[in-house]
């Protein structure tokens, strides 16, 4: 018969159903944090606590309210429902100051009505008790059957000068089920009504009544004029498929068709759902809005030029040229040659400069525990403003990245979430330096030109040895013993020279397959380091990141359910 | 001629008025811009025109609430239909003056409400609200007119608005209420406003049901004499049948008519009224320059913080570059690996820590006799010393847009200019011109002290380029002159820098060098940043506002007492 019957009966809203979006919407007012807007945040609260108040009360009441402006004959009209004088009607306005309820049915409503915090209770009583005729226009309303269970509340004006009225009626208006709204013909175009109650109820059409009561003032042509006005103003609102009821409490007409559309609303025992539902939806409908529709995805790797930053600002250049030169000096001490080896002594280990060097194979060395226990950090030197501010420029260009198609508190949180604060980072990247071993097994070549290198040198000093024993019997006049010779040279000659040139050829190669060396020993740390970068970067900067966006995620999919 | 000085007065306090500028959005801004409409228009529409001609005819504003049945009175006292009235709300949109025949000339020029249109002729469709319609009667007396206002609270923006401007126009309000409504609070916060400036109000109280007539005329004078309006006539008519032209039966009225009839005759009358309500607008006057004088104060107060914002976000950078140079944070990474090739292998410094005079033996007898890579140093430094001003630029660009946002009115301005939050697009060019100037006026500096020492070993060591890259390396520590044990690495450079060129020029020349060089740096700086900063400047400029305005009100407010 009327849209409003139609649309509960097609979508009956179940208790579960408020449970799961009061939950949805609970937990993303907890992820979305300080992200949401504050004020609708608190409002969303409230509703959720709301529905949890309501839902646990037992019974089926449908709480209806009629609200409406002074002097628009909300108590006549009550009176008229309930068929006694419960609430006191008169000329003085305003009238009416505290809420009213009439409770149909021996169900007991005191927990709802505490709940209410309304006071003026009134039981209807059946005048007979049983089948009464519901199409009968002159049986008393309050007889009409199917009412059992309603709570009607008489509440106070919200446009008078008594301020403390319209706080009672907004106070009682936020808990009840169904929304009766009487006006008059005077009266039904009145800025308070429509501005601050109607368009502001407008996603509660299902459980809204419209009654331009007085309707005894107009000709039957005006009414219906007025009527369609206010259909017109409603529709403005975004209230739409809300009939427009013409009553007088003082005639009667119009009455039994109210009573209809509140039996209808009682029988369904489902207006409370639906007020509820209305309103999870709106606070998630408006939460929503400040949430964006998706995230950007984000790799779980840092990016070549985040990675490259941190790489400058972990001071790893430094770091690659010492291993470089270590794997030189290294080179030399072994397969250099053997009589100016001592001479390297004299230059410290670059890494032990840099109190990088590790591994308890080299005694000389300060061990990485060493390292930790005294210091808890390499001594190489702090990042330049230079390698700073690319840090920042790289973070700050992720957070754009990522934080890119949000609404601003959560671009914010983003980006903030992308540049690490404080020492934090220089920290970590301190340590992932530290613990990256910069050494690699030593090549085999090294040995073998070492054995070499010590097979000429002795072969050399044997030849030495030879020229100077060979030496001292010339001195000495003894006879001369006969040098054995290989073509024109003889062999101490041969092993003096060869064991010399020999060496320093080797050295040589020595020397540049060290540098090839080098380089590559460089690469394979390179690569071991921005590596490690690359998990601090993860760490410290993506995973933060990707946490904001798994929150924002997770508010947006959360407030979706809420408002679905 | 009393009068003469004080309508120059008003005019004067007029333009006053006019010129004062609130163009920033601090909080009240939005009210106190309403607060100057308002008042400009109540001066033009009223005050300037009344004092201008006193004697011309009363005109009596009809206003009050939606359906209070303003049109149905003016037509009924009229004797004829000229506003529409009707059930539809808001029936009236477009006012309507009605006047004697005599009084036309009063009215058709520009004299009184310059701001509208005006329309004669019929009763048409027209619902313009920017115009209003003249109708002469001469059912109504002469040196009376009566305006036909829209409601002052239905749903229609402009009707509210247009009410209250009509009704700051008028010499007497007649204010209509009804049963129903004479308790809203809307039509009573504008009573309370006529109370408080002393309008004359007379009150109409329409539709009232006869058998509440007695109670609610009570509870009404009761109300009215709280507010201080017990002098103010107070008229009732019963709710009563319509004749059949739409307007109230004549006896109804019969009151009311008289009572108009008899202010129109008596000229003494009539001009207490007129003196009321014109000396209660010129009342008001101060109290309403007073609060334009608070907002434009507050609009400069919040002008001067705006600038105090960016300026104090610059200082600070400056600052932190001024450190920067001090702690020697520019020396590290890569200046410090430069600095180590020019003056030779890393591993010598080592030993410069141990011994520094008998080091600079080394090491000059080590670099003399050849050209020291001092171009490769000169560019690290370079690239450094940029690095860190245009990171402090940025960083100073967003403390400022920071600090604005979080100040009354800057978050308007930066959204007006989104540009200012990041630096000039062409800063790094800037900022590395600067520094390539620095470094010239450097070479400069130690080619003017070189002087006659340009022949000297030492000086020829090095040669000019690298004295003056020297010189630039101290300036970025405050290291030197330090022995202690704890000078790093960084601060070892500095000070081999120092010696050397202590060895050079001598000791207190090297420190007036490095003062010199440093402020140079600064001053540059300083420049640099200024530009920046000029940028928000800019954008407050654009803000005008006069700083005597609030000045140049008090002055007329005061005139236009002292006038009187």
């Amino acid at each position: 018969m009327t849209p409003l019957l139609h649309r509960r009966r097609d979508k009956p809203v179940t208790r579960a159903d408020l449970e799961l979006r009061a939950d949805a919407l609970s937990e993303a007012l907890e992820t979305g944090g300080l992200q949401l807007d504050h004020d609708l945040a608190a409002q969303a609260g409230g509703v959720v606590d709301k529905v949890r108040q309501r839902t646990s009360l037992s019974g089926s009441h449908t709480v209806v309210a009629l609200a409406g402006a002074t002097g628009s004959g909300k108590s006549s009209l009550f009176n008229a429902l309930v068929g006694a004088p419960v609430s006191r009607v008169g000329a003085r306005r305003p009238t009416t100051s505290t809420p009213t309820a009439a409770i149909w049915g021996q169900e007991p409503a005191a927990p709802l009505l505490d709940w209410l915090k309304v006071g003026a209770r009134h039981q209807v009583e059946r005048v007979s008790a049983g089948g009464v005729d519901a199409q009968d226009p002159e049986s008393p309303i309050a007889d009409a059957p199917g009412l059992d269970g309603l709570v009607l509340l008489d509440l106070p004006d919200f446009d008078s000068r008594e301020a403390a009225n319209r706080i009672e009626a907004d106070r009682v208006l936020e808990l009840v089920d169904v929304f009766v709204w009487v006006t008059d013909p005077q009266k039904y175009a009145d800025a308070r009504l429509h501005d601050e109650y109607l368009r502001v109820l407008a996603g509660h059409d299902a459980v809204t009544l419209v009654v331009l009561n007085q309707a005894d003032r107009l000709t039957h042509d005006a009414v219906a004029a007025c009527r369609a006005d206010l259909t017109r103003l409603l529709t403005a609102d975004g209230v739409e498929h809300v009939e427009v009821i013409a009553t007088s409490a003082t005639t009667g007409v119009g009455v039994q068709a109210l009573t209809a559309r509140i039996r209808e609303s009682v029988e369904s025992h489902n207006a409370a759902e639906q007020r509820l539902l209305g309103d999870l939806r709106g606070c998630a409908q408006r939460l929503r809005a400040g949430v964006g529709d998706r995230e950007e995805r984000l790799d779980e790797q840092a990016d070549d030029q985040l990675v490259a930053a941190l790489s400058r600002a972990a001071g790893i250049p430094t770091v690659l040229q010492a291993v470089e030169r270590d794997y030189r000096r290294s080179a030399s001490a072994q397969t250099g040659w053997p009589f100016t080896r001592w001479a390297r002594a004299l230059k410290p280990d670059p890494l032990k400069r840099l109190r990088l060097s590790k591994g308890p194979d080299r005694k000389s060395t300060v061990s990485a525990v060493d390292v930790h226990a005294v210091l808890g950090r390499s001594s190489l030197p702090p990042a330049s403003p230079a390698a700073r501010s690319s840090v920042d420029l790289a973070t700050r260009s992720l957070g754009d990245r990522a934080g890119s198609g949000l609404p601003r508190p959560w671009a914010e949180s983003v980006a903030h979430a992308a540049s690490p604060q404080g020492d934090g980072m220089a920290d970590a990247l301190d340590q992932a330096v530290v613990g990256t071993s910069l050494r690699t097994r030593s090549p085999i070549w090294w040995s073998g030109f070492g054995l070499f290198q010590w097979f000429f040198a002795i072969a050399a000093v044997a030849g030495l040895v030879w020229l100077l024993v060979l030496m001292a019997m010339g001195w000495l006049q003894l006879p001369r013993v006969d040098t054995p010779q290989w073509g024109p040279l003889p062999y101490p000659l041969l092993l003096l020279a060869g064991g010399l040139l020999a060496g320093l050829l080797l050295a040589g190669i020595g020397r540049i397959l060290a540098r090839v060396g080098g380089r590559r020993r460089r690469r394979v740390i390179a690569k071991r380091l921005t590596h490690a970068v690359s998990v601090v970067a993860a760490e410290r900067i993506i995973a933060p990141v990707q946490q904001v966006l798994a929150r924002h995620r997770l508010t947006r999919e959360r407030l979706d359910v809420a408002s679905a | 001629m009393q009068d003469n000085r004080l309508l120059s007065a008003v005019q004067q306090f007029r333009g006053a008025v006019e010129s004062t500028r609130l163009p920033l959005d601090v909080p009240q801004a939005a009210e106190a811009r309403a607060a100057q409409s308002t008042l400009l228009k109540q001066l033009d529409d009223y005050v300037i025109p009344r004092l201008t001609s006193l004697d011309a005819p009363l005109l009596a504003v009809v206003g009050g609430s939606t359906g209070a049945g303003k049109s149905t009175l003016v037509n009924s006292v009229v004797g004829r239909s000229v506003s529409r009235s009707g059930v539809l709300r808001p029936t009236t949109r477009a006012s309507v003056l009605v006047h004697h025949p005599s009084d036309e000339y009063w009215f058709t020029g520009n004299r009184v409400l310059p701001g509208l249109g005006r329309l004669t002729g019929g009763q048409g469709q027209d619902d313009d609200p920017t115009s209003v319609r003249l109708v002469s009667s001469d059912t109504l007396p002469p040196g009376l007119a009566l305006l036909d206002a829209p409601d002052i609270d239905s749903v229609v923006q402009a009707n509210r608005t247009l009410a209250r401007q009509l009704l700051a126009a008028a010499d007497l309000w007649l204010f209509v209420t009804t049963a129903a409504r004479y308790a809203d609070a809307v039509p009573w916060d504008l009573l309370r406003e006529a109370s408080d400036r002393g309008t004359s109000v007379a009150i109409v109280l329409d539709r009232v049901p006869p058998e509440a007539m007695e109670e609610i005329r009570g509870h009404l004078a009761s109300m009215l004499a709280e507010q201080g309006l017990a002098r103010a006539p107070l008229f009732t008519v019963p709710e009563s049948r319509l004749t059949e032209d739409g307007r109230l039966p004549e006896h109804e009225i019969e009151r009311l008519r008289s009572w108009l009839t008899s202010l129109a005759h008596d000229a003494k009358a009539r001009s207490m009224v007129i003196k009321r309500t014109l000396t209660g607008a010129l009342d008001s006057l101060k109290d309403r320059a007073a609060v334009l004088t608070v907002a434009s104060d507050a609009q400069l107060n919040a002008l001067d913080s705006l600038r105090a914002g960016s300026t104090t976000a610059y200082a600070d950078a400056l600052a932190t570059v001024s450190e920067g140079m001090n702690d020697g944070s520019l020396l590290r990474g890569e200046v410090l690996a430069r600095w180590q090739e020019f003056v030779g292998t890393g591993e010598l410094l080592r030993q410069i820590e141990s011994g520094v005079s008998r080091l600079r033996d080394r090491l000059t007898a080590f670099v003399r006799g050849r050209q020291a890579p001092a171009q490769d140093l000169g560019e690290a430094l370079q690239t450094g010393a940029a690095a860190m001003l245009s990171s402090h630029a940025q960083g100073a660009a967003s403390a400022a847009a920071r600090r604005w946002r979080a100040l009354p009115g800057g978050e308007a301005l930066l959204a007006a200019h989104p540009e200012l939050a990041k630096t000039t697009p062409g800063l790094p060019d800037q900022v590395d011109r600067l520094v390539r100037d620095w470094q010239g006026e450097v070479l400069e500096l130690v080619r003017s002290e070189a002087g006659d020492r340009r022949t000297t070993a030492r000086f020829l060591a090095f040669g000019i380029n690298g004295i003056a890259v020297m010189l630039m390396l101290i300036t970025f520590t405050a290291t030197y002159g330090l022995t202690g044990t704890e000078i790093g690495i960084a601060g070892g450079s500095a000070v081999l820098a120092q010696r050397v060129l202590e060895a050079v020029f001598g000791d207190q020349a090297v420190r007036d060098l490095a003062v010199k060089a440093r402020k140079k740096l600064l001053v540059r700086a300083d420049a640099l940043y200024a530009g920046e900063r000029a940028r928000f400047e800019a954008a407050l400029a654009d803000v005008v506002i006069d700083p005597a305005a609030g000045q140049r009100l008090s002055v007329a407010a005061a005139e236009v007492e002292a006038s009187r």
